[in-house]
């Protein structure tokens, strides 16, 4: 039964939105929705934290710990963005930068968007699986092309176009997967959930198990942003309306992981794991290489966060290659951090493009003095997400490249942490061409919307607090998702 | 029985080989329709030689979303457009029948063997020819159209696939699956007709705003 209200709290809300008539009554209802959802989402993480997976309709709906944890980053970054768009959307209206029109279908299509990242680490067949994130491109690519100039439809199109075909790899991969467990088992409904293909007892053909594992990668790596397939990212990125940048950062792209990780159980189940450990240790180091010069040279305050995700998700991927209990718990401590800071630096990004007016960090400055909360969350966040103690991200960065180490990768592991301390450098200077540089012209103080600051503190929160302390029920949720990761259900 | 999925499949291979190569993008929609009224016929077959009831349906719905709605919907915004636009590709006919033939020669060399005991599975082969040959359609065609008609030969590609290794995917992906296409389809259009009222055209030669 929660699964079902998980998923149609969202599509009731979106469906309110886009019938309600007065921008006041919408407003109400997107509010209201939020908060619903997010409450049954986190009933539904609590449930499964305290008394293992939850399954529902047969097992069409099968949620487990690493489910539970996926539902858990989208959960707390979409209600963050559900309170910061309201401030956002607000402003833009005041502007003229948005019709009544567009905001209706704004908030209908937030809610659809969430209603398919929900959908996604819930359901038991991978095939679902695929249409489900399938479905998020389908509602995100609506949200992309929101404000209609033509960088926004540009974004749209390559978002959509790129992914699409990306993501038709993962399904010939998916396709592959199938027909060797009808093979091995003979026809049944059940043979494409993960529930039977981690557990399977007669050992699939490898060679046909490692040709799904690099399609579904690379398919649904092309979704991640992983490099060399993430050249729509950026542009998708940096035109969607701020608060939805931050929950293609900090939501979609976790979910979209998820897909490739489900996979990686299987193949280690079936003791692929060296293959899988090679395959991602390189592609993660590749997508820190590649998004290195782009964040050096970057002027757009967006695509540098952008770039910066293309970094994170190599940094997770390379985290899955690494492997072993330590390195998937560094991973997915990982991935939750990232979500929080980079939805956070996502938001506050969107209010200094609304005051300033521009995406240009040649054209900010000042940044602290005119903004004073949103530049000292934008100081915070960036601090923590270039790995400095005492934040959360160093944590795990540091658990990542001990158990580096300890599993002997110790030349990719160097080269891992010169490149996180080239990124260091790199990020800290950028930002402090916000923060710190000499204010243009306009000297007015801004005017602050609590809509768009005091939601920031939700994400930040555990950013700050994770890096000194984990609470005993979100460490229990980790290390079962871990052990889940790494083929051992609880 | 096996004649006729011959046949099916020679008119698969053909159109795809065409498609690559038409002057006008209202005949390229044509033939994608035409390829998807023959894998309806290929999925109905199967139904008759496998005896699965769904099979049925996946043909029914394979016959309404691909080979009718899906190019009404293209069919309809090109209208509005202009129904004379042509395909515009970046290479020569010649150099593109010899690019869709090479498509086809990798993809019987790529398949991989997924049963021994079966022996090569040529269906497959053509299959992954198909997706190979929509990518190559994507790649060099310049029209944003053009593009999700490539988009459609992939997805097309993918379903023959599935249908010739393991009678379809799970009914209720398969369902998923038309669902995507169709809404990816009409997001398509819709795209395809604000970039034309943006650009009065809708080359892909004008989005080249956003770099590095």
């Amino acid at each position: 039964m929660l699964p079902i209200l998980v998923v149609a709290v969202p599509l009731l809300t979106a469906l309110g939105c886009a019938m309600s008539k007065r921008p006041h009554h919408r407003e109400m209802v997107h509010l209201l929705g939020s908060v619903v959802s997010v409450t049954v989402t986190l009933w539904l993480v609590w449930t499964v934290t305290a008394s293992g997976p939850y399954s529902a309709l047969g097992q069409f709906f099968f949620i487990d710990p690493l489910s539970a944890l996926i539902l858990l980053i989208t959960g707390i970054v979409s209600f963050t963005g559900a309170l910061h768009s309201i401030g956002y959307v607000q402003r833009e209206m005041q502007h003229g930068e948005l019709q009544d029109g567009q905001m209706r279908s704004y908030y209908a299509w937030f809610h659809g968007f969430v209603a398919t990242m929900y959908f996604v680490p819930m359901v038991n067949n991978l095939g679902i699986v695929w249409v489900a994130i399938e479905a998020t491109t389908i509602t995100s690519a609506f949200l992309v092309a929101l404000y209609r100039s033509a960088e926004a439809l540009e974004a749209a199109w390559k978002y959509l176009i790129l992914c699409s075909v990306g993501i038709a790899f993962a399904l010939l991969g998916l396709i592959v997967l199938y027909s060797s467990s009808i093979n091995v088992y003979g026809s049944a409904n059940n043979r494409l959930d993960f529930t039977f293909l981690e557990q399977a007892t007669r050992p699939l053909p490898m060679h046909l198990l490692l040709l799904a594992f690099v399609l579904v990668l690379v398919g649904y790596g092309t979704k991640v942003g992983l490099a060399p397939m993430h050249f729509w990212l950026p542009d998708a990125h940096s035109q969607a309306p701020s608060p939805i940048s931050a929950m293609l950062s900090g939501a979609l792209l976790s979910t979209a992981l998820y897909g490739i990780l489900r996979i990686v159980i299987i193949v280690d189940h079936a003791g692929g794991s060296s293959f899988v450990s090679h395959v991602s240790l390189a592609f993660g180091l590749l997508s820190l290489v590649v998004a290195f010069p782009f964040l050096l040279l970057q002027h757009d305050i967006k695509r540098m966060l952008a770039f910066s995700s293309v970094e994170q998700m190599g940094i997770l991927v390379f985290g899955i290659g690494i492997g072993g209990p330590d390195g998937f718990l560094a991973a997915l401590l990982q991935m939750f951090n990232h979500a929080m800071t980079k939805s956070t630096l996502f938001m506050t990004a969107g209010n200094f493009v609304q005051h300033y007016g521009t995406k240009n960090m040649r054209r900010m400055g000042g940044g602290l003095r005119k903004l004073p909360f949103t530049g000292a969350v934008f100081l915070i966040a960036t601090i923590a997400l270039v790995g400095a103690p005492p934040f959360a991200l160093f944590t795990s960065e540091f658990a990542l490249s001990a158990a580096g180490f300890a599993r002997n990768h110790p030349l990719a592991t160097v080269l891992f942490l010169f490149l996180l301390a080239a990124m260091f450098g790199v990020i800290i200077y950028q930002a402090g061409r916000i923060l710190f540089a000499k204010a243009p012209g306009h000297g007015k103080h801004a005017t602050t919307d609590p809509w768009t600051t005091w939601p920031l503190l939700i994400p930040l929160s555990f950013v700050v607090v994770l890096g000194v302390f984990i609470p005993h029920s979100l460490q229990m949720l980790f290390h079962q998702a871990a052990l889940v990761l790494g083929g051992r259900m609880p | 029985m096996e004649a006729w999925f011959d046949f099916l499949t020679i008119a698969l291979i053909g159109s795809t080989s065409w498609l690559i190569a038409v002057r006008y993008i209202v005949s390229a929609i044509r033939w994608l329709s035409f390829q998807s009224v023959m894998l309806a016929l290929y999925t109905f077959a199967l139904a008759v030689q496998s005896g699965r009831p769904e099979l049925y349906w996946i043909a029914i719905a394979t016959l309404l979303v691909k080979a009718w709605l899906s190019p009404y919907i293209l069919y309809r915004a090109l209208r509005h457009v202009g129904i004379g636009r042509q395909a515009e590709k970046a290479f020569g006919r010649d150099l593109l029948i010899v690019g869709v033939l090479a498509m086809w020669l990798i993809g019987y060399y790529v398949t991989p063997q997924l049963d021994a005991a079966q022996g090569p599975n040529l269906y497959l082969s053509v299959a992954i020819g198909m997706l190979l040959s929509g990518v190559l359609i994507m790649i060099t065609h310049q029209k944003a159209m053009m593009q999700g008609i490539g988009l459609i030969v992939i997805e097309n590609g993918l379903f023959l696939a599935a249908l010739s290794t393991s009678l379809g995917m799970p009914f209720m992906v398969d369902i998923g699956i038309f669902l995507d296409v169709l809404v990816i389809v009409v997001l398509i259009a819709a795209l395809t007709l604000r970039m034309d009222e943006q650009f009065s055209s809708m080359n892909l030669e004008k989005l080249k705003r956003l770099r590095g």
